[in-house]
């Protein structure tokens, strides 16, 4: 990749500040390597917890004006198959000319209390990924899992204290943008010893109605809102953490769709951005298309870097 | 602008096709091409992919069926329906099957009609109605129909379907199956493999949807040099290409988009090909322990 665009994240070296998000393309090894190879500086695995779990019934995704609800209901393989998984996408990396070997992982974990992520983190540990990202926040899971933890500012602090204690690799908090002290949980992440946090999680959630039948669309009746129809709250979030003072490395993420997307969410205090939904407007090839975009942009400014690009605070 | 267009609508006619597969028709404007597949639901919990086994033009606009077997409880569900009743669709999605002359091929060599054009269509269950749609849309593309043979294979008389169907096209058509009361006319006592077999290479493409492991027993009898392209079923959920549910090893190729219809070098590239698939949660599960009946 063009030296424009390789950046250091956490003491990983990675090729693009292009990001793979959890939920999308991400639970085969194969999937994810193939985003690597598209341009992904950095994938994700699909949440993964102590078991696993065949997700809500279809369907369990409708696309709305502007985007997308999603209610898929957390499936997974389970930490153990998870954590194979990115052994096989290390070992593939390895055998890539493309990437050879160069192929950073973020494996996302999620359980429902502290001893769980725990218990999911102490494996996660053991596994070949770079980093462990903590999802605090899907709101697909409410009736079996109460509120979002990521609603409560002394949760987080706690989990992610118990957690930074089992492991020796970077620790990310995902949070969700569903909650009214959202600067508040993401600094109670920070003091907590967070690594670094990556936003937002889906908004919402949202409903969408068949009006034929009289019937919610997705089984789950409510999904989280993705797509070009969040993007404006998530750069806002990713804004007022920096306006907040929060000194931290910032994944950011939401609606991301092309160059002019990422070049905003830089300029509102991301380090390196998220693309998920886009995948659905654009194909997989998004990262190599969003490369390039990123890169007219920064060579038309004069601009050595996407680090030089300037935040509006 | 929504792309994903989802279309809620009356069932338009049921045809019983055997006490276990009955094909459901919907007066619905869709662009189909044969191979591909829709998404339905009964928004009762539950949204399932089913291939398209014709589109046709009628007094009333186009009618888009599926056939479906029933296996569990969401199948069942829908064999409870009558006529009239709503039930939802979105599609259709996927990637289709060549056909000659057409632009979608793979190979240069196909982007016009080869001469002397002579398919195998080779379905097993209910892979065996998409490659009714195939048959007609070859035959509207200049396929002569005394050039098209279907095998189409099961474990039984009453798995072999859509006989008058194909029959009516004027192709010719050989049920196979291992049990078989009478093996007279059109009927072939045997695999889906060997009756491929018996045709001795006097075939120069072959189509082929079912089970993995049925179309993996043709490969020895396809030789070198002769196209083909598989009809395939991965576990389904977005159906649109981002949640990667249907993704297959080790390139990461997509049933719901790239697939569902593969060309012979994505099919000799898979590595999970007759060995294993993924379930809803994303596990593999190994053919050999399905068959065993483990799970
Ligand atoms: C591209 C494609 C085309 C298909 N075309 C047809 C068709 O034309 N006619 C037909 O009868 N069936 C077809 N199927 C299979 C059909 O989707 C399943 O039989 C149906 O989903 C079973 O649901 P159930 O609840 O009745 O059974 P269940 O008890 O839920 O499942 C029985 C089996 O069906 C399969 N299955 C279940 N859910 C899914 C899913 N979401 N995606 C893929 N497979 C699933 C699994 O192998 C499972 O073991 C197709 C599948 C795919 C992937
Ligand atoms: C189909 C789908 C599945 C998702 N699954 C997860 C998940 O398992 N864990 C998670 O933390 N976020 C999940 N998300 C949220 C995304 O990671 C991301 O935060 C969100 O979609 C916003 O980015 P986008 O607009 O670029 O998609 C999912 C999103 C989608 C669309
Ligand atoms: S079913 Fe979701 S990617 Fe194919």
């Amino acid at each position: 990749m063009e030296k424009e665009l390789r950046t250091d994240f956490l003491g990983v070296k990675l090729s693009s500040p292009l990001v793979l998000p959890a939920g999308v393309l991400d639970i085969s090894f194969s999937s994810m390597k193939q985003v690597s190879v598209l341009g992904a500086g950095l994938v994700t695995t699909k949440s993964l917890s102590t078991q696993a779990r065949k997700g809500h019934e279809g369907p369990v995704v409708t696309e709305v004006e502007g985007g997308m609800l999603n209610a898929m209901g957390l499936c997974n393989p389970g930490i153990e198959a998870g954590i194979k998984e990115v052994h096989l996408l290390k070992e593939a990396a390895a055998n890539d000319d493309e990437l050879s070997g160069n192929c950073p992982v973020n494996m996302s974990i999620f359980a429902t209390d502290k001893e769980d992520f725990v218990s999911i983190a102490e494996k996660a540990d053991k596994s070949e990924a770079d980093f462990i990202e903590l999802n605090l926040s899907c709101p697909n899971v409410m009736d079996e899992f109460g509120v979002p933890l990521a609603a409560s500012e002394q949760m987080v602090a706690e989990i992610i204290s118990a957690v930074k204690n089992v492991t020796q690799k970077p620790v990310i908090a995902k949070l969700s943008p569903n909650v009214t002290n959202f600067t508040k949980i993401a600094g109670a992440a920070t003091d907590a010893g967070a690594d670094a946090l990556c936003m937002i999680n889906t908004l919402g959630p949202g409903i969408d109605i068949d009006i034929e039948m009289a019937k919610p669309v997705l089984s789950n009746i409510t999904g989280g809102m993705s797509g070009p129809c969040v993007k404006p709250i998530a750069l806002r979030l990713v804004y007022e953490c920096r306006k907040a003072g929060l000194n931290i490395p910032i994944i950011g993420m939401g609606g991301i769709t092309n160059g002019r997307d990422a070049v905003q969410m830089l300029m509102a205090g991301a380090d390196l951005v998220g693309v998920g939904t886009a995948v659905y407007y654009r194909g997989p090839e998004v990262f190599r298309l969003i490369n390039e975009e990123l890169l007219s942009y920064l060579r038309r400014k004069g601009l050595d870097s996407f680090q030089s690009i300037n935040r509006i605070i | 602008m929504i792309k994903d267009k989802r279309y809620t609508l009356p069932i338009a006619e049921i045809k019983e096709e055997t006490t276990e597969v009955r094909t459901f028709c919907f007066n619905v404007n869709l662009d189909v091409e044969a191979g591909q597949f829709i998404m339905l639901t009964d928004f009762n919990g539950g949204e399932k992919p089913f291939s398209i086994s014709n589109y046709e033009s009628t007094s009333d606009g186009k009618l888009l069926s599926v056939t479906i077997k029933k296996i569990g409880n969401f199948t069942s569900r829908l064999f409870e329906m009558f006529k009239g009743d709503l039930v939802s669709i979105r599609g259709a999605y996927g990637s289709s099957f060549f056909i000659p002359g057409k632009d979608n091929s793979a190979n240069e060599e196909y982007h016009c009609l080869p001469k002397d054009f002579k398919p195998v269509l080779c379905g097993g269950g209910f892979g065996l109605p998409p490659l009714y749609l195939l048959a007609r849309h070859l035959i509207d593309a200049g396929v002569p129909s005394s050039n098209i043979r279907v095998i189409a294979a099961g474990r039984n008389e009453e798995a072999l379907l859509f006989e008058e169907r194909f029959n009516m096209l004027g192709v010719s058509y050989i049920g196979a199956a291992e049990n078989l009361n009478n093996s007279g006319h059109n009927r072939f006592l045997g695999t889906a493999a060997e009756a491929l077999a018996s045709f001795d290479t006097d075939f120069n493409f072959v189509y082929a949807s079912g089970p993995d492991l049925m179309m993996k027993s043709l490969i020895p009898f396809i030789p070198n040099g002769v196209e083909y392209q598989f009809l395939f079923e991965r576990y389904m959920k977005c159906a649109i290409g981002i949640c990667g549910s249907c993704a297959t090893d080790p390139s990461g190729i997509r049933i719901c988009k790239e697939g569902p219809a593969l060309w012979r070098t994505q099919v000799e590239k898979l590595q999970d090909f007759g060995v294993y698939k993924r379930t809803a949660s994303g596990n593999i599960e190994s053919f050999t322990n399905r068959l065993a009946g483990k799970k």
